[in-house]
């Protein structure tokens, strides 16, 4: 053989070995009855044989669009997490599993196997997949005949023990009879050891005990051993020996109160229930009672409470009238003793952490002040008590030795208390009330805690009470002396101007009769000139004089002597008499003055007629004086709803603008406006109008129409009517 | 030729004795009863001092004065006012200046009111 030709034959022997190889393994695989695929590491399908395609129950190419790692069948079994390490270079064995095809066609019981390799140079892992379905449904059904087996023989054993069974439930039930009965006798006997009532049985014949329980015997005193043989009425119902209700009075119950006598001779109340029974043909009685000690003892601090909070609010309305602080201690620590029966009681009463006063008592009625002070001698008392802040009245017992109380052991001993109240008031009351030594009770009891503390907080808000009041009153006393000086001033005041305007009449009546004097030729004679100025002097002395009464009027009217003189009188007629007078003044200027008065059927009483006369001049003096042109009407009308008469005085003058006429009716108006002032006028003319009409219980008003007039008006009550 | 002096007063009275002792001192006098008739005689009489009342009925001395400020030809006479509600130094009857306003109380002392007009005049 040729060189060339050996290698051309080992190239293709090569070649040959090679393919055939591959495709022996390519077939094998592909026709292998386990079913075999190769997932890369993203987790989908590079390789999957016809067999698993079989086993998964899917096509080809839906088999390849699968993603491996996140199969839910495969999720489901655990397979997906292998899967992952599997591709990370693990290779793993699991099975048998048993898991739905895909889509749950069909339940398949399967083992996985995972190879990885590395496929230039990719992870990737091949997977075998066994179907072992149809063996396991071999094994199953094998399963079944065995499990069918079984029962059969199940049945037999039943059968056996169902026969076996009513024997022996004959044994057990009579064996729990006997439990039973023992449990029964069992229960009973703890019950009636452990009640917390005396049980004792008595026998009827003989009257003796022939049973007692363990708190039959605690309560009487004696061993169970003792009691039994005794007659019944030895410890109860003592005094109705051969009065039994049942044994005597043929009663089946009895229910009742009575006291039992203790081994000792001491009585204690109990309440007790008797019932006749018979027992082994033989009548007995049980008797069940309690010891009611307790009770009783509650139900009389209940008692005392009520006693003592009866006392505290007897105290309470004797205290409440107290008139200052310390008539309040002093009564308060008095009473304390006799009507609380607080032997030793004293009260301190503290001001910013100071002690102010001490109050105290005893029985001998002697004052603890001195062993109060004594008390107190340590300013930090009350924290090293720890009582501080109280909300409430609080108690505190003084246990520890540090305070000194001469002689006196009873602190020492813990029978001392200290009571706090909550008071807002500027004393903090502090009430120690300390028991009496002689008294065989180590404290106070708790009810005479609590009425104390009651006491405490009552006396707390009495002291505040009395504090409220003392201010009231100084309050009071200030306002009345104020109101005084007032009066005082106003007085002053009007006095004043009254006295002022006298001395201002005086000198005016010289100057005015020294001019009429030069006036009217007493001192020679007077040419036309002097005549003229003389003449403006004695106008604006009279104007003067005008105003200086005006000023006295007003003055007189705003005092508290100014009162008005009510008399009776018609106010047609003196309307009548005023109008009357300024007819000719009227028409002087050129117009007319009138009136249109209605019948006020009778008489008005109540009225200063000066005074509205006063008020009518004014009012139609000013008519007249703003009127040029027109006329001024004066109006009388009843009004019999209010019982009044109304009075108006209508001008067609220069009226009163808006803003003016608010200030119309103040004092001095009219000297004091910058525009307003008009001939002649004192300021003071209608201020005075309704000074007299307010003070004569009426109203003045005025409606004005600036450029037409005005219309002033006032109302009158009428107090008496009567027909003329 | 004597000063030409214009009273003003809304009371007749009042300005009947102010004529007769302005007059009576030598001056010429004429006559206000209002404040809109003093603006219209102190412009149509150029009076060379005016003795104005304060307190009137309608225009009153204030406004007067203000009024006259305004005009070139009067802003320049000078004005006693007279008050009767000036009481701060009341106790003396001496005229006080109060900005450019000279102010006399009534009731003036009719020798220290001539004084003052003599003064204002010069």
């Amino acid at each position: 053989m040729s060189i060339a030709k050996k290698s051309e034959t080992k190239y293709r022997q090569t070649e040959r070995k090679s393919k055939g190889a591959y495709k022996i393994n390519h077939s094998i695989i592909e026709k292998a009855p386990f079913g075999v695929y190769v997932v890369n590491e993203k987790g989908s399908v590079d390789y999957v044989n016809s067999a698993m395609l079989k086993i998964f129950g899917s096509s080809y190419v839906k088999f390849k669009s699968l993603n491996m790692l996140n199969l839910p069948v495969y999720k489901k079994i655990g397979l997906t997490k292998k899967i992952k390490m599997g591709l990370k270079g693990k290779s793993f064995k699991i099975g048998p599993i048993k898991y739905s095809s895909y889509l749950g066609k069909k339940t398949i019981v399967g083992y996985f196997t995972g190879i990885p390799f590395k496929e230039a140079d990719i992870r990737k892992l091949a997977v075998i997949v066994e179907d072992v379905t149809e063996f396991k449904q071999v094994k199953e059904v094998s399963r079944k005949d065995f499990k069918e087996l079984e029962r059969r023989i199940k049945e037999q054993n039943a059968k056996l023990v169902k026969s076996n069974a009513s024997l022996k439930k004959e044994i057990t039930e009579r064996e729990k009879a006997e439990d039973a009965l023992r449990e029964n006798e069992e229960r009973l006997k703890i019950l009636l050891d452990s009640i917390q009532a005396g049980i004792i049985v008595i026998d009827i014949e003989s009257r003796k005990i022939v049973n007692a329980n363990p708190m039959a015997t605690k309560i009487i005193g004696l061993p169970k051993e003792q009691i039994i043989g005794f007659t019944c009425y030895k410890f109860i119902c003592a005094s109705e020996a051969g009065k039994c209700p049942i044994i005597d009075f043929g009663q089946t119950m009895d229910n009742s109160e009575c006291e039992l006598i203790k081994a000792d001779g001491s009585k204690i109340p109990i309440i007790k229930t008797a019932t006749s029974v018979v027992i082994n043909g033989r009548r007995q009685i049980v008797e069940i009672f309690i010891d009611i000690t307790e009770r009783k003892r509650m139900e009389q601090l209940q008692l005392d409470m009520v006693v003592g909070l009866r006392a505290v609010l007897a105290i309470t309305d004797k205290l409440i009238a107290s008139p200052d602080v310390d008539t309040l201690f002093r009564q308060a620590v008095e009473l304390a003793r006799d009507e609380l029966r607080l032997e030793r009681c004293a009260i301190f009463i503290e001001e910013e952490d100071h002690m102010v006063g001490t109050y105290g008592t005893d029985r001998y009625g002697s004052t603890v002040d001195e062993h109060a002070k004594r008390f107190l001698k340590d300013k930090a008392w009350i924290e090293r008590l720890q009582v501080r802040s109280p909300q409430e009245p609080r108690w505190t017992a003084i246990k520890e030795p540090y305070i000194e109380w001469d002689g006196e052991k009873d602190i020492r001993a813990g029978k001392g208390w200290v009571a706090v109240t909550p008071i807002q008031s500027p004393y903090k009351i502090v009430g120690v009330f300390v028991n009496d030594t002689m008294m065989s009770h180590a404290a106070l009891d708790p009810t005479k805690q609590d009425i104390v503390a009651v006491f405490c907080s009552i006396l707390g808000h009495i002291t505040e009470r009395i504090g409220a009041a003392k201010e009231v009153e100084m309050l009071n006393k200030e306002l009345l002396e104020s109101n005084k000086q007032l009066k005082q001033l106003a007085e002053l005041k009007s006095e004043f101007a009254s006295t002022l305007s006298h001395e201002l009449r005086t000198p005016l009546t010289a100057m005015k009769e020294g001019i009429d004097l030069v006036l009217d030729g007493s001192t020679g004679a007077v040419n036309k000139e002097q005549k003229e100025f003389l003449g403006i002097a004695k106008r604006n002395a009279d104007r003067l004089g005008h105003l200086i009464n005006n000023v006295l009027i007003f003055s007189k009217l705003t005092s508290y002597k100014g009162g008005l003189k009510m008399e009776m009188g018609s106010i047609n007629e003196l309307i009548e008499s005023v109008t009357a007078s300024y007819k000719l003044v009227a028409e002087k200027k050129g117009f007319y003055i009138y009136t249109q008065l209605e019948a006020t059927d009778g008489f008005i009483s109540g009225f200063d007629s000066d005074r509205i006369s006063q008020v009518m001049t004014n009012l139609i003096d000013n008519a007249i004086k703003f009127t040029n042109k027109g006329s001024v009407g004066v109006f009388t009308a009843k009004d019999d709803k209010s019982n009044s008469v109304k009075v108006c005085v209508e001008d067609t003058g220069t009226g009163i603008r808006k803003n003016d006429i608010s200030k119309l009716f103040q004092s001095f108006v009219q000297l004091r406006s910058r525009k307003g002032r008009k001939p002649g006028g004192t300021g003071l003319g209608l201020a005075i109008c309704k000074e007299i009409i307010k003070q004569s219980g009426g109203k003045i008003w005025v409606e004005s129409e600036f450029g037409k007039g005005s219309k002033f008006c006032f109302i009158l009550p009428v107090k008496e009517r009567r027909r003329v | 030729m004597s000063k030409k002096i214009l009273i003003v007063d809304d009371e007749e009275d009042v300005l009947a004795v102010l004529e007769k002792r302005v007059s009576g001192a030598g001056y010429q006098v004429i006559k206000a009863n209002s404040g809109l008739d003093a603006v219209a005689k102190a412009k149509k009489e150029l009076p060379d001092l005016i003795i104005l009342d304060v307190l009137m009925p309608g225009m009153d001395g204030g406004d007067v004065a203000s009024t006259l400020k305004q005009d070139d030809a009067t802003k320049g006479i000078p004005i006693i006012f007279l008050s009767c509600l000036y009481t701060k130094k009341d106790e003396t009857d001496e005229g006080h200046l109060i900005g450019e306003n000279f102010f006399v109380s009534k009731p003036y002392k009719p020798d220290e009111f001539l004084d003052i007009i003599r003064d204002r005049l010069e």
